[in-house]
């Protein structure tokens, strides 16, 4: 077999110490809004937004990605193809990022959002820098109020 | 005679060669049986191991591998990646 590291990658699921915190992929949001490349980005835009978002992931019929449009990208010329609006080739993790690190990352590199990919490029999720802080925060709290417990007893 | 003996050991000795195989063979093999092996060390495999791997640090594999598997099923051993 290729090894853990190539299971880990196309987010699938273990077992073990670290399984049992939040990473990228359990976090990315699933439901993200995707489009294809020669889509008319003011259709998209119509769509994307009433669903209440703010970014879009363009893929191909593998659900391979290609691009990212954020608010940016979606403000653009409505008569524009997908392709010429995106943003292409976008930094992408893997899902087993732990959520902390990739909070900390998100924050450091002023990153709005990012696509979680398999290692074949296949989209898991959009992850956003609200949603892995939060998170992160949470776990930390948690941390913070699980030793202070220790303390007492 | 001689020839079919010698077929049948080169038939043991395919079936015994080690295969590369991809992570869908895994799912469909332990689905049939198979047996799940991690090598890396033992703090590695407590952070995360494949669903029902046992852990046999490659140090470990040859003197307990015989005390351990079952011959009888196949046996899938994995590290951190295939270099």
């Amino acid at each position: 077999m290729e090894g853990k590291l190539d299971w880990l990658a196309a987010g699938l699921p273990t077992e073990g110490t670290n399984s049992e915190r939040p990473r990228a992929g359990d976090v990315a949001r699933k439901d993200v809004p995707t489009c294809f490349l020669n889509e008319r980005l003011g259709d998209v835009r119509g769509w994307v937004r009433a669903g209440g978002w703010n970014a879009c992931v363009v893929l191909n019929e593998e659900r391979v990605v290609l691009g990212l449009l954020r608010a940016k990208e979606l403000d653009a010329d409505p008569d524009l193809r997908i392709e010429e609006a995106m943003r292409p080739g976008p930094s992408t993790f893997r899902p087993f990022v732990a959520i902390e690190e990739m909070a900390q990352l998100m924050i450091d590199h002023d990153v709005e959002s990012s696509p979680i990919t398999t290692s074949d490029g296949r989209l898991v999720g959009l992850l956003t820098v609200q949603d892995a802080a939060r998170v992160a925060l949470e776990l930390q709290k948690a941390g913070d109020s699980s030793g202070q417990k220790e303390e007492r007893t | 005679m001689r020839r079919q003996i010698q077929e049948e050991e080169e038939e043991v000795r395919r079936v015994a060669r080690p295969q590369e195989i991809h992570r869908d063979q895994v799912r469909r093999l332990l689905d049939e049986g198979a047996q799940l092996v991690e090598v890396l060390p033992a703090k590695e495999y407590e952070e995360d191991h494949l669903p029902g791997a046992i852990n046999l640090p490659l140090r470990r594999l040859e003197t307990e591998a015989r005390q351990i598997l079952d011959p009888g099923r196949p046996v899938i051993v994995y590290c951190w990646d295939s270099a």
